[in-house]
């Protein structure tokens, strides 16, 4: 390698070190192989990892006598940009996302419903009583539903029409379904991320929600209207309202960790609710999908009548309430 | 306020990983935005017009031109840091990556966590909330960055292929360079357009001279020769 000439500002420690660094050249080369074959996932073979393993060694070695040898060189830049590569390989988790994505459904789903029971029951109380709120200063204070819809809306109902009949001559279905979906998609989000703010904003968003569907039921009762309303309702509303209340939970577990961390720091303690409470909000937003494709092609069309929307509402929710509980993944597995 | 998280790697051995600044977390995002919303627009516009033109009406509409634009706008963060192991379009350009606390590419679930608060880091508008927060919080993180764990770091994107030719041995006859000296001339060479021209003249002469190596004459194409005789002091000749 080094020979005893010693040139021109050529110590040679530094003749040894670039001799002993381009023998290094192949190895990181190998390395850097490994890690991409590794993260495609496409070799699960364990001598494979053990050289990943034996050569993350040799990379750290490698640093830690380039740092003491060549301060400040780019070999260093490179080398610990490979060390935090195969850091980052050897250190993932073992499952892959679909697996994590199977999991949540089987095991996490139902274990938070159950854990979050009590925050669901308060959830769905506050959300009642926006409603029982809505309904009381509308039929108290008829005007007052002016603070709750629009105008047109409002001239809608009092010429005895509902705002929803002409709905599917306005806008053709898809695009209504995607226009609900993403409304409600938002809403479910906020109900729960406003948990962030010590649980006052989901406290808001809930108690909004429930007025102003309490408030709208009120108003098209004077009208005589709110049986065709529910009729619209029904089909889709049962899940929608359902998952916006679990959301409502969610996040008021979120306002709970920050006001009683107990032992643990509020960053902590936050993160932790916000991992395990959202759970609920992965699971049910999925299900706002298709409540909106109910919204979409069945609740706006006349040629539905209400025993076929019964129908359809009730097996959704059941369908949702059986996912839920884990029911219906644990009959899918015993079957299988 | 230079920040950074350690990582600590096999045998003692720490790397530090320099955590992003509001600066540069905002050009990111900037350039995401655009890139996201030009695309959605183009997307929706460009299909809604066209199945117009051939007469399709109706439902189709919003499945075909809707939907995708839609979903670009929505998915572009978290399908985009799913897939690039923690990046964005915007965030490569810059440099960024998103990582968890220990320095590790951050999960489908901790990106959508993220992702899911950035709906009140983004309150009132313009992402104030989440700009105030990021200013205060260790690490300039977001709200969306508290709740998942996730921090932005600086990457190191020097490849393999900086490194050609830092550790030759030198040819027959010719004098060598130190390391140190071959990543300088590797660092000035690499930088030579980037740099202001008396600059890296300057910078060509002192190491020239600290070879003991006479510059070339002034004169016609002087930056070019300059150069030239930069690269074979690299491969290993001098010019003498």
């Amino acid at each position: 390698m080094s020979d005893e000439r010693n040139a021109v500002g050529v110590s040679l420690e530094g003749r040894a070190l670039a001799g002993w660094l381009r023998g290094r050249v192949e190895a990181w080369r190998r390395q850097e192989e490994l890690i991409k074959r590794q993260q495609g996932g496409r070799v699960r073979e364990s001598d494979e990892a053990l050289e990943l393993l034996r050569g993350y060694r040799g990379v750290a070695r490698d640093l830690s006598l380039a740092r003491r040898l060549l301060p400040g060189s780019r070999v260093i830049r490179y080398l610990e940009a490979l060390l935090l590569r195969a850091f980052d390989t050897i250190q993932r988790p073992p499952l892959g996302s679909w697996a994590q994505i199977r999991q949540l459904f089987s095991r996490d789903l139902p274990r938070e419903i159950h854990a979050l029971r009590g925050a669901i029951a308060v959830s769905a109380a506050l959300f009642l009583l926006g409603i029982a709120a809505g309904w009381g200063l509308v039929s108290l204070q008829p005007e007052l539903i002016a603070l709750f819809a629009s105008e047109a809306m409002i001239e809608t109902v009092q010429n005895g029409e509902l705002w929803t009949d002409d709905l599917l001559n306005i806008v053709p279905s898809s695009v209504l379904s995607l226009q609900i979906m993403t409304n409600n998609i938002m809403v479910t989000f906020f109900a729960f991320a406003l948990g962030a703010f010590y649980g006052i904003g989901t406290l808001y968003i809930m108690l909004l929600n429930g007025l102003l569907l309490g408030a709208v039921f009120a108003f098209t009762g004077q009208h005589e209207l709110d049986g065709r309303l529910f009729e619209f309702v029904i089909a889709h509303g049962m899940v929608e309202l359902s998952v916006i209340v679990i959301a409502g939970a969610a996040g008021m577990r979120l306002g709970e960790a920050l006001l009683r961390p107990g032992l643990m720091t509020r960053t902590e303690a936050f993160r932790v609710a916000v991992s395990r409470a959202g759970v609920l909000v992965a699971a049910g937003a999925p299900l706002l999908v298709g409540a909106g494709l109910i919204e979409g092609y069945i609740s706006p069309d006349p040629n539905f009548d209400l025993n076929f929307r019964l129908l359809v509402g009730l097996s959704y929710w059941l369908f949702m309430l059986l996912l839920f509980s884990g029911r219906l993944q644990s009959r899918r597995r015993s079957a299988s | 306020m230079e920040e950074a998280i350690t990582i600590h790697s096999v045998g003692g051995v720490e790397v530090e990983l320099p955590v992003a600044g509001l600066g540069g977390r905002s050009l990111a995002f900037i350039i995401d935005i655009h890139i996201r919303v030009i695309f959605a627009m183009a997307w929706g516009f460009g299909v809604g017009w066209f199945l117009n033109e051939v007469g399709i009406k109706g439902d189709w509409i919003g499945w075909l031109a809707v939907l995708p634009a839609l979903l670009i706008y929505f998915l572009y963060h978290p399908l985009l840091e799913w897939l690039m192991g923690g990046r964005t379009p915007g965030k490569r350009m810059m440099g960024l990556r998103i990582v968890t606390e220990q320095g590790l590419t951050p999960g489908l679930g901790a990106i959508l966590v993220r992702n899911i608060f950035r709906l009140i880091d983004s309150m009132p508008s313009a992402y104030v909330l989440g700009l105030v927060v990021a200013h205060f919080s260790a690490r300039h993180a977001r709200i969306g960055d508290i709740a998942a764990g996730t921090l932005i770091t600086y990457e190191e994107a020097l490849k393999l292929k900086a490194l050609e030719g830092l550790f030759d041995e030198p040819g027959e006859g010719r004098a060598e360079l130190s390391l140190k000296q071959r990543e300088l001339l590797m660092e000035l060479l690499e930088r030579w357009n980037g740099l202001l021209p008396e600059r890296r003249h300057a910078m060509a002469l002192t190491l020239l001279r600290a070879r003991g190596l006479e510059p070339p004459a002034k004169g016609l194409k002087y930056d070019g020769r300059l150069r030239t005789t930069l690269k074979g002091l690299l491969e290993g000749g001098e010019h003498e």
